[in-house]
């Protein structure tokens, strides 16, 4: 079994910044809904290691802005 | 004989005008939302009354004509004038004081929201990791909150 790791980072005015890393495929979307909720999701960024492996495990960097 | 007043700032808050008065070492009493000060003209002490959302200075206008009582007649008096000119100065030295009050406690009020905001954030977010069976290590980043949250792949 593979370490799967989520790396947040809340910053001042509590937006949110995750990283992903791990993850296999498109999981990663499924772990931050879970931990954060993606309806303030603004912004996501496929890491490299996403592009280039999709199919197996994939990591994301993403941000989410105060409400 | 009639006389008119014209002052840039509207004395509209007691408060304030209170203040400014205190600062130009007038004294006053507030009687039935009269300001009555001491300032003593032919007809007597001069006050302000509220009318029309601002405060309006009650003086006898013959101190133009140059009647004034022999009491007023002392170095300490200012004529109308100039004391409504220093005293709409101090108005508005106070005003924007207080104003400055406001957005601070604003300032405060708001970064104490942005704290608790955050705060729960972090909690939300841990309480939500230890559901999903993450560990949780916590750090401070450049003044950011950094959790590192780990578990081991399905």
């Amino acid at each position: 079994m593979a370490e799967e790791k989520v790396i947040l980072l809340i910053d001042e005015d509590g937006t949110i910044s995750a990283k992903t890393i791990g993850f296999k495929g498109e999981t990663c979307f499924d772990a931050l809904d879970e931990l954060l909720g993606l309806q303030s999701l603004t912004s996501v960024k496929k890491t490299d290691e996403y592009l280039q492996r999709v199919d197996t495990k994939s990591s994301i960097k993403m941000t989410t802005k105060r409400n | 004989m009639s006389a008119v007043i014209k002052t840039l700032t509207p004395f509209i808050e007691q408060d304030i005008l209170l203040e400014a008065l205190n600062s130009l070492n007038v004294e006053y009493h507030v009687n039935n939302g009269l300001i009555i000060t001491n300032r003593v003209d032919y007809q007597g002490h001069q006050q302000f009354q509220f009318t029309n959302g601002k405060y309006h200075l009650i003086h006898d206008s013959d101190e133009f004509g140059g009647r004034l009582s022999r009491n007023t007649l002392n170095n300490d008096y200012q004529p109308i004038k100039q004391f409504l000119s220093k005293l709409e100065g101090a108005y508005k030295s106070v005003y924007q004081k207080k104003m400055e009050r406001i957005a601070e406690t604003e300032r405060i009020r708001m970064e104490e929201a942005k704290k608790k905001y955050v705060q729960a954030t972090k909690e939300k977010a841990i309480a939500q990791a230890k559901t999903q069976g993450y560990s949780i290590k916590e750090s401070e980043v450049n003044g950011k909150i950094k959790l590192v949250l780990t578990r081991m792949g399905h």
